[in-house]
């Protein structure tokens, strides 16, 4: 996998928190995005490049490759042996942890890159504690010898810096899970570049020297999807603009407190990622010294027994697949970051300048809208607490067939929108009601109420 | 992990009276025209993209 910085972390990713054991290296794999890239960018390179690339999968199980090599040899000449099947397939599959794909492309320090990784994300429970984990998954499967196996993970990659920089690569990450839930197609990353600047723009955009949000929001509007924005820099700027009233400040102050950890636990259990913005500053003397825009993607969060956001798990191409971010706000939560931007790479400050929420344009009540209202039952009942989700009727109703409430059997035959934002009432860590909104309406239509009382 | 249902130290009629209120302050909270004017103009601001954000260019 080489010396990167990524590959340190994966394999740190690996060896820490997915406990692997093994891995099985696949020398010649024709990775689709590569070819891709490879075909609209490297076959026209005078350098010899490789077309192939390798592909290392790992297991959580011990087991030599005498004994792997041995086994599908016996397993050729005892298809029809079940209980031979169950014994070597089956530890292979359970003790699956996913790939990594490496392509024959150099980074700058002469280190190859990483490609298309899919690993297992850090598991729902934590050690010790009632804290949970929820990271955004998609289904995938790699196909080693003839053996089918599953890993659910949203892709990561590195961005190859001829064909995409930070922005394209984040597209391609979100696009790899938006398309398994909207429908649209997968795009390699030089698509991707392509797709956002297909408008005439400044600067060349091959070599790519990095997308613009302009270009971003192109292409999510390119592939018949809209996009949510909460701006979190431009409010930001308001609060100190002398030209705005205390009232609108105080209003602005208290809604950056929670806009983050709410956007993304709503968000994310509708399974979208989320495009997030960062600023990169490195200060001398509190004065600024260099300033640099990332784009990364938010693919879970870490959350406490009462439901508050400890953590945030991004894909960030720099760092490796899911990075934690700790909060570093002193006045909202998680507006400023701390993790390896600041602690490995020296930066001074890692701020978060936007969100962009790709979606479906049939979503028409947008997460600033329903927000808002429920902003206000929050101050309006203080002894209840509320939260907010965006789901689809097919995963609702799955989670309501688990769950004890009022009129169920009726609730269940009554059709439903397909998008529909969720309030959920506690009382303390009890969920005592849910009021359902139609998603897709272009006004605030609350249509069912679900009592869990 | 959070429950569901009525806690045990609650009064599980006084809890569905204050909801059943709670619920109806909600549905004339959305069906004001007023709120939702003021809604939709906050969301004007929390989500508007100047032309400098626009062409902000992530270089990393």
């Amino acid at each position: 996998m080489g010396y990167s910085p990524q590959a340190q972390y994966i394999i740190d990713y690996l060896i820490d928190t997915l406990i692997a054991k093994t891995c099985i290296i696949e020398n010649e794999y024709v990775d689709k995005d590569y070819l891709i890239d490879y075909s609209g960018f490297f076959a026209r390179s005078f350098e010899r490049i490789e077309r192939f690339t390798k592909r290392i999968h790992f297991f959580s199980n011990s087991f030599s490759q005498e004994d792997f090599e041995q086994s599908i040899s016996l397993f050729q000449n005892n298809i029809q042996d079940t209980k031979f099947e169950h014994d070597l397939i089956n530890d292979l599959k359970k003790s699956y942890l996913g790939y990594v794909v490496i392509k024959p492309v150099e980074y700058s320090m002469g280190q190859p890159l990483i490609g298309r990784t899919i690993l297992k994300p850090p598991s729902k429970s934590v050690n010790d504690s009632f804290d949970t984990r929820e990271c955004i998954i998609r289904k995938s499967n790699a196909n080693l010898y003839g053996i089918q196996l599953n890993v659910d993970a949203l892709p990561f990659q590195v961005q190859d810096s001829a064909v995409a920089a930070c922005a394209t690569v984040s597209l391609w990450m979100a696009n790899s899970k938006i398309n398994e839930l909207f429908g649209t197609q997968e795009f390699s990353p030089i698509e991707i570049t392509s797709r956002a600047t297909e408008f005439i723009e400044s600067g060349r955009n091959f070599p790519s020297t990095g997308l613009t949000v302009k270009q971003m929001v192109n292409f999510f509007k390119g592939i018949g999807l809209d996009y949510d924005t909460v701006n979190i820099d431009h409010l930001a700027k308001i609060l100190n603009d002398n030209n705005y009233s205390e009232n609108k400040k105080a209003l602005i102050e208290e809604y950056l407190k929670e806009v983050v950890p709410d956007a993304v636990k709503a968000i994310s259990r509708a399974g979208i990622p989320i495009v997030a913005s960062i600023s990169l500053i490195r200060k001398d003397h509190d004065l600024i010294e260099d300033h640099e825009h990332h784009a990364v993607v938010i693919c879970g969060f870490r959350q406490n027994e009462n439901g508050q956001v400890t953590k945030l798990y991004v894909h960030d191409d720099q760092i490796g697949p899911y990075c934690r971010v700790k909060d570093a706000s002193p006045t909202g939560k998680f507006l400023k970051w701390n993790n390896e931007w600041v602690t490995r790479e020296g930066y001074s400050e890692v701020t978060l300048d936007k969100l962009l929420i790709p979606i479906y344009p049939k979503i028409r009540i947008t997460f600033d809208i329903i927000y808002s209202y429920c902003r206000q039952l929050r101050s309006l009942n203080p002894g209840l607490n509320f939260d907010l989700y965006l789901t689809t009727v097919q995963d609702y109703k799955k989670m309501l067939l688990r769950l004890p409430f009022k009129d169920k059997v009726s609730k269940l035959k009554e059709s439903m929108p397909r998008f529909i934002w969720v309030i959920s009432v506690y009382k303390g860590e009890s969920l005592v009601r849910e009021w359902l909104i139609d998603a897709t309406s272009h006004h605030m239509r609350i249509f069912n109420e679900i009592d869990y009382t | 992990m959070r429950k569901v249902g009525v806690p045990r130290d609650v009064n599980a009629a006084e809890l569905k009276r204050d909801l059943d209120a709670v619920f109806g302050d909600f549905k004339r909270l959305c069906n004001d025209p007023n709120v939702r004017k003021d809604v939709d103009k906050f969301a004007r601001v929390s989500g508007y993209l100047s032309a400098e954000d626009l062409e902000t260019q992530f270089t990393c």
